[in-house]
């Protein structure tokens, strides 16, 4: 900000106010515009929107509010990210909270915002019991993992008591997909 | 004749899509499959239960935790259908296997008081018998016929509730098929029972490694 050296101390000191107010007030905006809301997507969209993402590999991390092991395991998600998102592997989240349940999604968006869930965050936008058909979900956490061509690769979950998945698992996927 | 085949036909098909239907969303035990053996798993009431001194007509085993909100949401249900078939010869066992303190023991006592429960309900620290069931789901239901074998496996209902700080709610509204109900009255009658498998929904059991 450069105040001209002619003006009164009183002018001077008007337009630094006003300066700053503007500022201030770009800057409340500017938070709202980059708070993490949750974008709706149906079955159908999905399934077209992940043909657009090759070459890139994609991790999908599948979750809700209502879900404990979901929220206890998503920080390492986000280190995930920030540790691979500039090696060409894109992070998608997939929130499974009930599609009209507003304060459930409210909540979904506040913890994506703590947590700095700086990628793409999705609600799917279907009839809870039929998205977990749809998407062939026994339970979540879940975790999949898309090759450069666009094809699941890895599907981690916890539906088979001896095998269920855990951090390093994903980890180890990840890499094993950037050989 | 032709009435004949094709009634053969559509017995074929019923079979055949009920038999590739059984155990496709439990990666560890099928429909017909024996009750796995437990022994001494303590229960809420203080004593300790073993597989052996059940003797009742219907076996039904629910895995349960404290902390789930689809458990919280159905568990007035629970209750509820508990004490429809108290005066018949049906056991029903509830079953905890999380490590979480919250799930454990004491919290269960306090959860099973708290919500009238009117059933045992058995910790399985080892888990074992939640290994064996293939229980990855809170809540996640089993029952089992004279035999011990298991007829039904899956959902409470057609339209699981949760529990937040709003209340419960249903996903599908106030629900209309009524699979454990149907499994226990079927399998009292000696019938067969006509939904054996469904999608469990809920919170998943998590396994130590």
């Amino acid at each position: 900000m450069v105040v001209p050296l002619n003006m009164s101390i009183k002018r001077r000191l008007l337009v630094i106010w006003l300066c700053l107010g503007m500022s201030m007030a770009g800057s409340y905006v500017s938070a709202g515009d980059d708070a993490i809301q949750l974008k709706r997507i149906s079955y159908s969209q999905w399934q077209e929107k992940l043909k657009s993402y090759p070459p890139d590999i994609v991790v999908v991390d599948m979750w809700a509010t209502w879900c404990v092991s979901c929220i206890e395991r998503f920080p390492k998600m986000i280190e995930l990210h920030r540790q691979y998102h500039q090696q060409g592997v894109r992070f998608v989240s997939m929130c499974l909270d009930e599609r009209d349940d507003q304060p459930a999604i409210t909540r979904a968006e506040k913890f994506l915002q703590k947590n700095n869930a700086v990628f793409e965050n999705y609600l799917m936008d279907e009839n809870l019991m039929q998205a977990f058909e749809m998407l062939d979900l026994i339970g979540i956490p879940v975790v999949l993992i898309y090759d450069r061509n666009g094809q699941e690769h890895f599907r981690l979950t916890g539906d088979n008591p001896n095998k269920q998945f855990t951090d390093k698992d994903v980890e180890a996927a990840i890499q094993q997909l950037l050989q | 004749m032709k009435n004949l085949r094709l009634i053969l036909s559509t017995l074929f098909l019923v079979f055949t899509f009920h038999a590739a239907h059984a155990g496709q969303y439990n990666s560890i035990i099928n429909i017909g499959d024996s009750l796995p053996d437990f022994k001494n798993l303590p229960s809420i009431e203080g004593s300790n239960l073993s597989s052996s001194d059940l003797t009742e007509s219907v076996l039904v085993l629910v895995s349960l935790a404290n902390h789930c909100p689809w458990v919280q949401g159905m568990d007035p249900d629970l209750v509820e259908l508990a004490n429809q078939f108290k005066d018949q010869d049906v056991r029903f066992i509830g079953l905890s296997f999380n490590h979480r303190e919250d799930d454990q023991l004491p919290a269960m006592k306090e959860h099973a008081k708290k919500n009238g429960y009117t059933f045992s309900y058995l910790y399985d620290e080892s888990q074992q018998l939640g290994r064996k069931l293939g229980a990855t789901r809170t809540p996640e239901y089993f029952v089992f016929d004279k035999d011990r074998k298991l007829v039904y496996t899956g959902l409470l209902y057609n339209s699981p509730a949760k529990k937040d700080s709003d209340g419960i709610k249903h996903i599908n509204g106030e629900p209309s098929e009524f699979y454990v109900h149907d499994a226990i009255a079927a399998t009292l009658a000696g019938k067969p029972v006509k939904v054996a498998e469904t999608r469990a929904h809920g919170c998943t059991v998590k396994y130590v490694n």
